[in-house]
């Protein structure tokens, strides 16, 4: 963790605090306090574009674990969420569970099939992993439209009221913003501990060498399918959020797409930080949101486009995007932001 | 009765199945060249397709149209090469990997932006006849569009094998170091794998489209022939008839006796199915180079 | 420096084909591998490169053919020159087609192709009719007899000897003025490198090929080479004509295992003989 000079640590708890300094606290604060006051001056379209970018963090930092960290990359995230989407949307409407539990029931299922899809990983690697999350998601959307209806609704997905906390119902932009807005703190946070964690490190060692850390001891099969569970296990969090969220959980929701998508936000983020997956969901789903605005507008641009011009420009903006990242700016915008702070701190200084 | 449906089967089987070997090839060629891993097959397939029926709606003769887009479609294949590979020469093959799904979705939204996504109806550039074998109709298209991907990738293979161009491109996919060594040139030997692979997507559209209906969804058909091309090896160009055959006819089998217990399910599954398997057992395919890791 | 003038020979030297003049090299831009070395192979010369573990052997060769490039390596200071032009932070493949190949370390053949197919592909540099290929060929045959028998065999299930041979006669393809030969004897047996250096000197004498040759068994390449060079710690410690180094007192103890006085000498001398040529270089 950067710190400037003079800003040391006196105790062992004090070098393993993740945040050491009294400023850290207050820009903690200072942030916390503008997420729960943000609502207050924004327009409801807006709130639930926090939402939404809310539940992308999550998930996107499950997929910082996988990727970033344990170096699998994975183009089924999205899958992962749809599955979440559908155990929490069985849970919520045929179990009656009361509210957070379908959640877990989503993010469970989804860990579990996770690491069903996970468990190649055991024999091989790099994109030949990749290409079993493809395998993934071509299956999940498949197959969900094929199984009986009763199931889980067949091409009609499932619809899932809003949930009741304390008996009354979260119907309100608003009140679900306040919902989401706690579990992404707490995902953020869980986040930051795995990846200080035992755990974090062995998954940085199978990435850097796997077969560097498979002879110092660590069970890299383990620690692949583990970060494939953790990995889906948070997109099953963020699957079962967005069924609430829009109130239905159908399969067009989780397309290839949306987890190429996933991965750019990680590229363009920065892999391996947790600031780097909150920085690119952010961008990525702002990128969109602005693109979607500007749709119709570009579209009398266009001769002849008499269709939704959005969707293809938001693929034609985040294809470049990935690519120039991974030309000019592997790094991300974490580590941007980084050398901003940085220059900042030194100024007048160069360093 | 039996016997006749077998045939079917096998003849159904065999036609998906040369689409399947013609796309992989194309990822075949790419992947061996450079170690990169094009996951946008699909969609230079897509543009092809909709660049040649772009040039028939000219009333353009169709096979000047079709060698049009294939030179047009080589010059996009160096382009990408020059513009999106280069510059990430040395990176790791996941960057390479990831760079090539975000040119998936240029190429998709760039595709949709351009051709619209209604579907259109391919002309029948391979003929309309109906021939009969024993009672069974087979159509025109399909086995001239069969021949055409069986003689494009014997050919190539002909190339990697046999030709100088050829083996030094297969010392490029050996080793980038060693071909080096050696004077062969790095980077002109993926800008022509680039390109070869735009003119396969090309010959590939021509043989499958022809007399169908397309939209840029079509794309879709690259992900199908990535067990063909697991299954066959990454670094075979012939082998991939081989795969293309036990995928195009399990699928077809499946069609048959399985989809109608599954509401279709089973023929759509059954490539990725089967890719899971191959990559659990053996993830070089039939035909691929093993590789020996050292730390 | 008064060491190089001691051991030049008197007798006029053949013109330098290859010249390589004060060159430094880092990798990444910063691990400093090579200091100031210079050295020079004339033409139809064999010269060997000799040093221990670590000692920028490689590197040189690598500096030289510009195979250092592909692993963020630079010359950063002084200048090669190959047949009068510069030659430094090139591509390789056009140092290839000038004439200069490197065979590099650990007999990196094509192990899915055919003997026969490496060696076409060595041939990218020259543009060989179908007869001058064949004629090429037959040459490479005519060297290495056994690689035309195995001529259709996949070269990675040739034994280590055949794949030492193979990459040397690879080398020959492209018709190169100056080889640059990695440790052709690593880990093969006697009889099999007394062969492979008797076929090297052969290349030398039958081609007129140049050979700068890189070797830990300095018995061996002593043997075939003219001149010698001694490289430490990334320096030239020594250099000198085949007579000249088979006599010298330290070469003699660290690289050919004979003392002169019967037994090993003490560690002091040990010391002695690393500080007097860390001085010197």
């Amino acid at each position: 963790m950067y710190r400037s000079c003079g800003s040391f640590s006196e105790t062992y708890a004090d070098d393993m605090a993740l945040l050491r300094t009294r400023w850290q606290w207050l820009a903690l604060g200072v942030l916390l306090v503008a997420l729960v006051a943000f609502p207050l001056v924004v327009s409801p379209a807006w709130i639930r574009f926090a939402t939404i970018s809310g539940i992308t963090i999550i998930s996107v930092l499950g997929l910082q674990i996988l990727v970033g960290l344990a170096g699998q990359v994975s183009v089924g995230q999205s899958a992962f969420m749809g599955i979440g989407a559908y155990f929490a949307a069985v849970a919520a409407v045929k179990l009656q569970l009361p509210f957070p539990l379908p959640l877990l029931a989503g993010a469970f299922g989804a860990a579990i099939i996770g690491i069903l899809f996970g468990l190649p990983a055991a024999r091989i690697k790099g994109f030949y992993l990749a290409l079993t999350t493809l395998a993934a998601q071509f299956v999940f959307q498949f197959s969900v439209v094929r199984l009986p209806d009763n199931w889980f609704g067949g091409s009609a997905g499932i619809s899932v009221a809003r949930p009741f906390i304390f008996g009354t119902q979260v119907s309100s932009t608003t009140g679900f913003y306040y919902l989401t807005l706690p579990i992404v703190v707490m995902t953020v946070f869980a986040t930051l501990f795995i990846l200080r964690s035992r755990v974090g490190r062995a998954l940085i060692s199978v990435r850097d060498n796997d077969l560097a850390a498979e002879v110092t001891g660590i069970n890299v099969a383990y620690y692949k399918v583990a970060a494939f569970g953790i990995a889906s296990f948070l997109a099953g969090l963020a699957g079962g959020l967005l069924a609430y969220e829009n109130q239905l959980a159908h399969f067009e929701q989780f397309t290839l797409f949306e987890s190429i998508w996933y991965l750019g936000m990680l590229i363009v983020g920065g892999m391996g930080t947790v600031l780097g997956a909150v920085l690119g969901a952010v961008s990525l789903r702002l990128v969109q949101e602005l693109l979607t605005l500007a749709g119709p507008w570009v579209a009398q641009l266009i001769p002849g486009a008499r269709y939704d011009i959005a969707f293809p420009m938001v693929n034609v903006v985040l294809g470049i995007m990935i690519i120039v990242f991974l030309i000019y700016q592997p790094r991300g915008l974490a580590h941007l932001y980084r050398r901003s702070e940085r220059y900042v701190r030194h100024w007048p200084f160069p360093y | 009765m039996l016997m006749e449906t077998l045939l079917r089967v096998l003849i159904g089987g065999i036609a998906n199945g040369a689409i399947y070997a013609a796309v992989a090839v194309g990822f075949s060629v790419i992947y061996r060249s450079g170690r990169v891993f094009n996951i946008a097959q699909g969609e230079l397939l897509m543009i092809a397709t909709f660049m040649c029926m772009a040039l028939f709606g000219t009333g353009m003769n169709h096979w000047l149209a079709i060698l049009l887009t294939a030179i047009a479609m080589g010059l996009l294949g160096l382009l990408i090469e020059r513009l999106m590979l280069r510059p990430l020469v040395g990176q790791s093959e996941m960057a390479l990997f990831m760079a090539t799904l975000g040119l998936l979705l240029i190429l998709n939204g760039l595709g949709t932006i351009v051709f619209g996504t209604e579907p259109r109806l391919f002309p029948d550039v391979l003929g309309t006849e109906r021939w009969r074998l024993g009672g069974i109709a087979i159509k025109e298209s399909n086995v001239l569009g069969t021949a055409l991907v069986v003689v494009t990738v014997v050919a190539l293979a002909w190339f990697f094998r046999s030709t100088r161009t050829g083996l030094f491109m297969t010392a490029v996919a050996e080793s980038h170091q060693i071909a080096r060594s050696l004077g062969v040139s790095v980077t002109r030997s993926i800008g022509l794998s680039w390109a070869i692979s735009g003119v396969v997507a090309t010959i590939a559209a021509v043989a499958f489209m022809s007399g169908r209906s397309v939209s840029p969804d079509i794309a879709t058909i690259a992900f199908v022939a990535l067990p063909v091309v697991l299954l066959s090896g990454l670094e075979t160009v012939g082998g991939v008839l081989l795969g293309g055959l036990i995928v195009g006819v399990g699928q077809s089998m499946a069609a048959r006796w399985l989809d109608p217990y599954t509401e279709g399910g089973a023929s759509l599954i059954f490539p990725f199915a089967l890719m899971m398997v191959i990559l659990i057992i053996k993830p070089q395919g039939l035909f691929g180079w093993k590789r020996v890791e050292r730390i | 420096m008064q060491q190089a003038s001691q051991n030049t020979n008197p007798s006029a030297p053949p013109p330098p084909l290859l010249s390589v003049t004060n060159v430094e090299v880092r990798y990444q831009g910063s691990i400093l591998v090579l200091k100031n070395v210079s050295l020079t192979v004339g033409e139809g010369e064999i010269v060997a490169l000799l040093g221990s573990n670590g000692a920028g052997k490689t590197t040189t060769l690598k500096s030289i053919s510009s195979l250092i490039q592909s692993e963020e390596g630079e010359v950063t200071e002084g200048q090669i020159f190959f047949s009068d032009a510069p030659i430094h932070n090139q591509d390789p493949v056009v140092t290839v087609r000038r004439g200069l190949v490197q065979v590099m370390e650990g007999r990196r053949v094509l192990e899915h192709m055919s003997v026969e197919q490496n060696l076409i592909v060595a041939s990218a540099p020259i543009k060989a009719s179908r007869q001058q290929l064949n004629a090429a060929l037959e040459e490479v045959y005519g060297i290495f007899p056994i690689l035309s028998s195995f001529r259709h065999r996949q070269s990675g299930y040739l034994s280590g000897g055949q794949q030492q041979m193979l990459v040397i006669g690879r080398a020959l393809m492209a018709k190169p003025r100056l080889l640059l030969l990695d440790e052709p004897s690593l880990g093969l047996s006697p009889i099999i490198v007394t062969a492979i250096f008797e076929s090297i000197a052969r290349i030398n004498r039958e081609l007129g090929t140049s050979i700068l040759l890189v070797e830990q068994n300095a018995k061996v390449a002593l043997n075939i080479a003219h001149r010698g060079y001694v490289l430490e710690n990334g320096r030239i410690v020594m250099e000198g004509t085949r007579e000249e180094l088979l006599g010298n007192e330290d070469l003699k103890e660290f690289y050919l295992g004979i003392s002169a006085s019967g037994g090993r000498r003490s560690f002091k001398d040990i010391k002695q003989y690393r500080r007097r040529r860390r001085w010197l270089g």
